[in-house]
């Protein structure tokens, strides 16, 4: 028994588009959530001087935790993961190893020398790396390099 | 006009969020960060274990095949007791058809007999980086973790 002027209003309110963004929302912190979550938050700084060389056949690695980094220049300079540090000194460069062998396996990680050479280093400053580090018992190695050169 | 009124109030209770601005920022951070933004070349692993530098008590039961790096990037191979011979030459090829064959037939053979196959490398002190990378990625493709470099236990 509503009245005609009622009904108009209600047909009139009928008529507003609105979309309900409520489930949208819902769905992005979900989303956010679900990303917070998995993502992996390790990462390792790339030192810019350093021009890995080409590895069709290398892999994503397994695990990102563990690693200990040196870069090594076209010059033979070698550098920890934080570039800035040095490591010319064979004993700077062997306490560097132990230390992040030492701290990857207190909290149950396997330590594996990732060595960052230059394309255009020559090989006696990486054999000298490994020789460090083998000397201290990281005898997993990863070379880094690029899948391909584009 | 009472009638009226209490009709309308409703709608006024109702509380109304625009998110319009919402938006706004949210498409603003997007173009930020499309803009900003430098896509970094991926970098990939080579994997490899080196046996332990301590010398082992029991030798291996398979024999070695045996790889020369020359510094000039040259590569020869021995294996089985054969004299050395020169596969690879050029030293600008990325791929080394050659090298690659002969690993895999090696291999297959190890495998046969259940063994792990095994590697030694020699790489002369000069050698590039790059070249010594070429080896060890035909060394990933065909399968083989097992490497040791011969000379890692002599002074420099």
């Amino acid at each position: 028994m509503a009245s005609n002027r009622l009904r108009a209003v209600n047909a009139a309110k009928q008529e507003e588009g609105k979309m309900d963004m409520s489930p949208m929302i819902d769905m992005v912190f979900l989303l956010l959530l679900f990303f917070l979550v998995v993502s992996n938050p390790k990462t390792i700084k790339i030192d810019p001087d350093v021009t890995p060389p080409i590895a069709s056949a290398a892999r994503t690695p397994k695990s990102k935790y563990g690693k200990i980094v040196v870069n090594i220049h076209e010059n033979g300079d070698l550098r920890a993961e934080n570039f800035n540090v040095t490591l010319d000194d064979p004993d700077a460069l062997k306490a560097y190893i132990t230390k992040s062998k030492d701290d990857a396996e207190s909290v149950g990680h396997v330590a594996r020398l990732h060595i960052r050479g230059d394309q255009n280093t020559i090989f006696k400053y990486c054999r000298k790396v490994i020789r460090v580090a083998a000397s201290v018992g990281v005898t997993e190695v990863a070379f880094g390099g690029y899948i391909n050169d584009k | 006009m009472a009638r009226h009124k209490k009709m309308q109030s409703p709608d006024e209770d109702e509380p109304g969020l625009d998110i319009s601005s919402l938006i706004d920022v949210c498409f603003l951070l997007l173009i930020y960060f499309i803009v900003t933004t430098t896509i970094v070349k991926k970098e990939q692993d080579l994997d490899m274990a080196l046996p332990s530098v301590a010398p082992s008590e029991t030798p291996p039961e398979i024999s070695p095949f045996f790889i020369k790096l020359e510094e000039n990037g040259y590569i020869s191979i021995r294996s089985d007791g054969t004299p050395e011979q020169l596969v690879e030459s050029d030293p600008d090829s990325r791929a080394l058809p050659t090298l690659q064959p002969l690993l895999e037939t090696y291999r297959d053979a190890a495998m046969a007999s259940s063994q792990e196959p095994l590697v030694q490398i020699y790489v002369e002190a000069e050698a590039r980086q790059q070249r010594v990378i070429d080896v060890l990625n035909s060394l990933a493709a065909t399968g083989i973790s097992k490497v040791t470099f011969t000379d890692l236990l002599d002074e420099e």
